[in-house]
């Protein structure tokens, strides 16, 4: 073996002088060759040292969607899924790939009968690499086109926001873009914390049930009253957290754009309406606490009562005397212009900017209007705000004034996230505790013997206050025909827990209300049927006194 | 390249007559190193595939396996037989190539394979070592004088033609082009002219622009115009290349550890067990990875080019030779694609990339080097 070898390396030296050259041009070429490779192999080294080196994640901002795959869920107060992420599938084509597009167009078609075949073919045929087709599939329909087997044809990964309770609590939850941004209500208020890494679900204080019933009787409501909207608030007055805001017409955010524009408003948080007669607890309350009139001195409410150069009209004037029970009870204008000029424009103003009517609510959301306050704010604007015309707020705002009042005299901030026990909240005094006190009991008393008696569920020891309003016309003045109602509402009597609104914009008489259309016929009824459902489900909600099982 | 003459007067020309000592003759050295490579192609599938052995690298294993057993079984065949073969084998791989034309399976819109009910396997992956041993015989059989001449040349030629026009017509562009250069090496190496390569140079300028002006599908076109400059489609054809640069400089010098890339996890890189495999290994071993993997592949090609030196018969030298350089584009041609440095055409990284046939092709054709090595004392007939 060994010497074979040594045999055949002993002949390369006895070659002829031709082959000896031809061998040594062989050598030349295969050198030639070895130069040509280690140059390859020197540019492949450098490029992958360049890529590797100097690339620093500068193409990686290229990448599609890269960053914003994942979204934190919010649910309600009981953790019932609100909005989630899922992982959905969007159809692209790559034109130059597609071997046939009137075929390919019309075997998909016949898949997604929903799409138009003459646009399809023309995406398909135009001199492009990339065309979207449709996004959104599911993992189900992206597998059927799939299945197909048409070239050309491909998916990417999209995250989608999804609604699972769509229309429910819609405003409060709000929607977010193609690109799942937030764009409306807590989508939007809590953005920056659901995109964070590995962000946790946000509880809102919504509770669902709440929410469910709110926006039913809402609906039946505004159907039975013919009314242009309606609106309402649940709220829990100790802690402010909302337990549910409703709008109807509402939308639904897996696809805000299906209905009109005005289906995305929130009326309770957006529109502001002279509320009326609601106003007139928050004036009470003003003048107990400033000290300017009592419980038991009469006004002369029979009367006619001038001021300035206007009359005060009262709907159902009363014949006698009332007291300021009385003047709640039977909501008179006259009685509350009296207490509200010994009050002063002044102090009326200072109380009004402490309950937060001044001002925007100070919740979380976006969604949230700027009262219309008068430039000039005379004896006469004095008077008109005291039962509630004059100054446009919302409904929450008004909502929130009346729970400060009835929750020990204290101011919370409304709040749509669910409340911790780690930070209470934090509120600020309005009234004392003694106007407090007897505020809850003549709220109650509206409900037991005065113009709220529609909402009285057994049970619960509803207070409350009606308010019907007039909307301004357009030539000026205020449109008798054009109302506004609502009814605002707390309980239990015995331990004030639950404040809640009710607003109906332009309801209409029915058969059965007699001509009218004001609260008590329609806003107080509705809030009545609301408490009757969501009482059972709110703890604390019963009324726990001795009085609390007495039939009005 | 031309010696040849008087070796072996009388003496015995196979090593060893026992097949125990001839296996002891077979340079090992290259049989580990391209094992090394296999293995570090399950590795890598291993990690392209999420973990899971059953989608791919489990078959890499046993198509290694099976590859280095053939690769042993070929190389202990006499080169003689591989010699008088090399027209058999070429005619057989021309007969699939028309099979393909008319039975062909369709796969990604290119018909490149042939369903023989138990395995599919591409015909064009036969041709490259096809090539080769037609070519090698050609100029071994071929008077020293002809090389460089008009006959000598066009024969030459029509060996190339043939299986290049097939393969071009599947479409299958990146194979067609490796085919042309290890033909155009094959041809250098066997010592034609440099007049006739200067000629040839000036030809093959005029025929490329022709044949780019009227010969490419558009989607080949649109490759070659991306890879120019890829930013003049960002999501289209040029996603490939983006995509797969990005993966690759994320690993940096260190890389981000096994199973730990994101590219590769996010599947931004399309067909990562396959042609873009080194992105894998860019992305989770980085620099130093890719450098070794680099290192491996030159050591086989070093070890291959020195097994050439050691032949004498021109059939054993071309071959080697060839082979070598059809694995050494193989290589290039594959980073080149992946880094941005060649267009998009396909080519799979030889032992490291998913694909059977590939394997086994690949390592048939280590098998037949390290025959002619084996052999190296055996004496070829030679005409003239």
């Amino acid at each position: 073996m060994t010497q074979s070898y040594t045999f055949q390396n002993q002949q390369t030296l006895t070659l002829a002088d031709e082959e000896y050259r031809a061998v040594s041009e062989g050598r030349i070429r295969i050198r030639i060759g070895v130069v040509a490779f280690l140059f390859m192999l020197l540019v492949a080294i450098v490029r992958l040292a360049e890529i590797s080196l100097f690339s620093d994640g500068a193409h990686q901002r290229v990448l599609p969607q890269a960053v914003q795959m994942q979204r934190a869920d919010l649910t309600d107060r009981n953790g019932e899924l609100l909005a989630t992420t899922l992982e959905t599938y969007s159809l692209y084509a790559e034109p130059r790939r597609v071997w046939n597009p009137s075929e390919t167009a019309e075997v998909l078609q016949r898949l997604r009968p929903h799409l138009d075949r003459s646009t399809l073919q023309q995406k398909l045929e135009l001199d492009r690499s990339f065309v979207w087709l449709e996004r959104g599939l599911t993992p189900k329909e992206r597998q059927a086109v799939f299945n197909l087997g048409l070239p050309g044809l491909d998916f990417r990964k999209e995250p989608k926001r999804v609604y699972p309770r769509e229309a429910l609590a819609s405003h409060v939850v709000g929607f977010t873009d193609v690109d799942m941004a937030g764009v409306a209500g807590a989508e939007r208020a809590f953005d920056d914390e659901l995109i964070a890494d590995n962000a946790p679900s946000i509880a809102l204080s919504i509770d669902l049930r709440v929410q469910f019933a709110l926006t039913d009787e809402l609906t039946k409501a505004r159907e039975k009253f013919d009314a242009l909207d309606a609106s309402g608030v649940v709220m829990d007055i100790q802690t402010g957290e909302i337990i549910a805001m409703a709008s109807v017409p509402n939308f639904n955010p897996n696809d805000p754009g299906a209905t009109l524009p005005a289906t995305r408003f929130n009326h309770a948080a957006m529109s502001t309406y002279d509320l009326g007669s609601v106003f007139k607890p928050l004036t009470m309350a003003m003048a107990l606490e400033d000290g300017v009139a009592d419980q038991v001195e009469m006004f002369d409410v029979q009367k006619p009562y001038r001021v300035l150069n206007k009359y005060i009209r009262d709907d159902h004037p009363s014949e006698v005397p009332l007291n300021m029970w009385g003047v709640l009870g039977e909501s008179s204008n006259r009685g509350t212009a009296m207490i509200a000029q010994r009050i002063g424009a002044e102090r009326q103003r200072h109380h009004l900017r402490n309950l937060g009517l001044l001002d925007r609510v100070g919740y979380e959301l976006a969604e949230s209007a700027k009262p219309q306050v008068q430039k000039r704010w005379g004896e006469m604007a004095t008077v008109t705000v005291s039962y509630g015309h004059g100054l446009s707020v919302t409904p929450l705002a008004l909502t929130s004034a009346i729970s400060a009042m009835l929750n020990d005299g204290v101011y919370v901030t409304p709040t749509v996230r669910k409340a911790s026990m780690a930070t209470p909240p934090v509120g600020r005094r309005v009234f004392r505790s003694e106007v407090s006190r007897d505020m809850v009991d003549m709220m109650r008393y509206v409900v037991t013997d005065g113009t709220g008696r529609r909402a009285n569920v057994p049970g619960y020891g509803v207070m409350g206050k009606t308010g019907t309003a007039e909307k301004p016309s357009a030539t000026g003045g205020y449109d008798q025909k054009r109302l506004v109602t609502s009814f605002v509402a707390a309980f239990p009597h015995s331990n004030p827990r639950y404040a809640m609104i009710v607003t109906l914009d332009e309801p209409k008489p029915i058969e059965g209300t007699y001509g009218y259309a004001t609260a008590g016929w329609n806003a107080t009824p509705t809030a009545g049927n609301v408490i009757r459902r969501i009482g059972p489900i709110l703890p604390g909600a019963r009324d726990t006194s001795k009085y609390a099982q007495v039939q009005p | 390249m031309r010696a040849r003459g008087q070796v072996f007067q009388g003496k015995r020309s196979t090593p060893g007559g026992l097949l125990t000592s001839k296996l002891f003759e077979i340079n090992w050295l290259l049989l580990t190193l391209v094992g090394l490579v296999g293995l570090v192609g399950v590795v890598m599938i291993y990690a392209a595939t999420d973990g899971v052995w059953q989608r791919g690298a489990f078959q890499h294993l046993t198509r290694i396996a099976l590859g280095g057993v053939a690769m042993l079984g070929v190389a202990m065949i006499d080169i003689r037989i591989w010699y008088r073969l090399a027209y058999p084998i070429y005619f057989v791989g021309i007969i699939l190539l028309f099979g393909v034309e008319f039975f062909g399976l369709s796969v990604n819109g290119s018909v490149r394979w042939i369903d023989l009910g138990v395995f599919r396997f591409q015909p064009s992956e036969i041709m490259k070592p096809a090539i080769v041993l037609a070519l090698a015989r050609y100029y071994h059989d071929l008077p020293d004088w002809r090389v460089s001449n008009v006959w000598g040349l066009l024969g030459a030629l029509i060996l190339l033609i043939v299986p290049m026009g097939l393969i071009f017509r599947q479409p299958d562009l990146g194979t067609t082009l490796l085919l042309a250069a290890t033909g155009v090496a094959i041809v250098f190496l066997a010592g034609i002219s440099w007049r006739v390569i200067g000629l040839a140079s000036v030809f093959a300028t005029i025929a490329i622009t022709i044949f780019y002006q009227f010969g490419l599908k558009a989607y080949q076109k649109e490759r070659i115009l991306t890879f120019l400059d890829p930013s003049r489609d960002p999501a289209g054809a040029s996603y490939h290349i983006t995509q797969s640069k990005i993966a690759l400089g994320s690993g940096g010098v260190h890389g981000k550890g096994f199973m730990k890339g994101t590219q590769r996890q996010g599947e931004y890189v399309p067909e990562n067990r396959t042609d873009f495999i080194f992105t894998v290994i860019g992305e989770e071993f980085g620099l130093v990875g890719g450098l070794m993997t680099l290192g491996l592949y030159m050591a086989v090609i070093g070890v291959c080019i020195w097994l050439s030196l050691q032949c004498k018969e021109v059939f054993s030298k071309l071959m080697i030779l060839g082979l070598t350089t059809t694995f050494t584009l193989y290589i290039f041609i594959n980073l080149g694609m992946v880094m941005g440095l060649a267009p998009v055409v396909g080519v799979p990284l030889p032992l490291i990339s998913y694909g059977g046939t590939v394997i086994m092709a690949v390592m048939g054709g280590f098998g037949l080097i390290l025959s002619a090595h084996l052999h190296r004392g055996v004496e070829l007939p030679r005409p003239g």
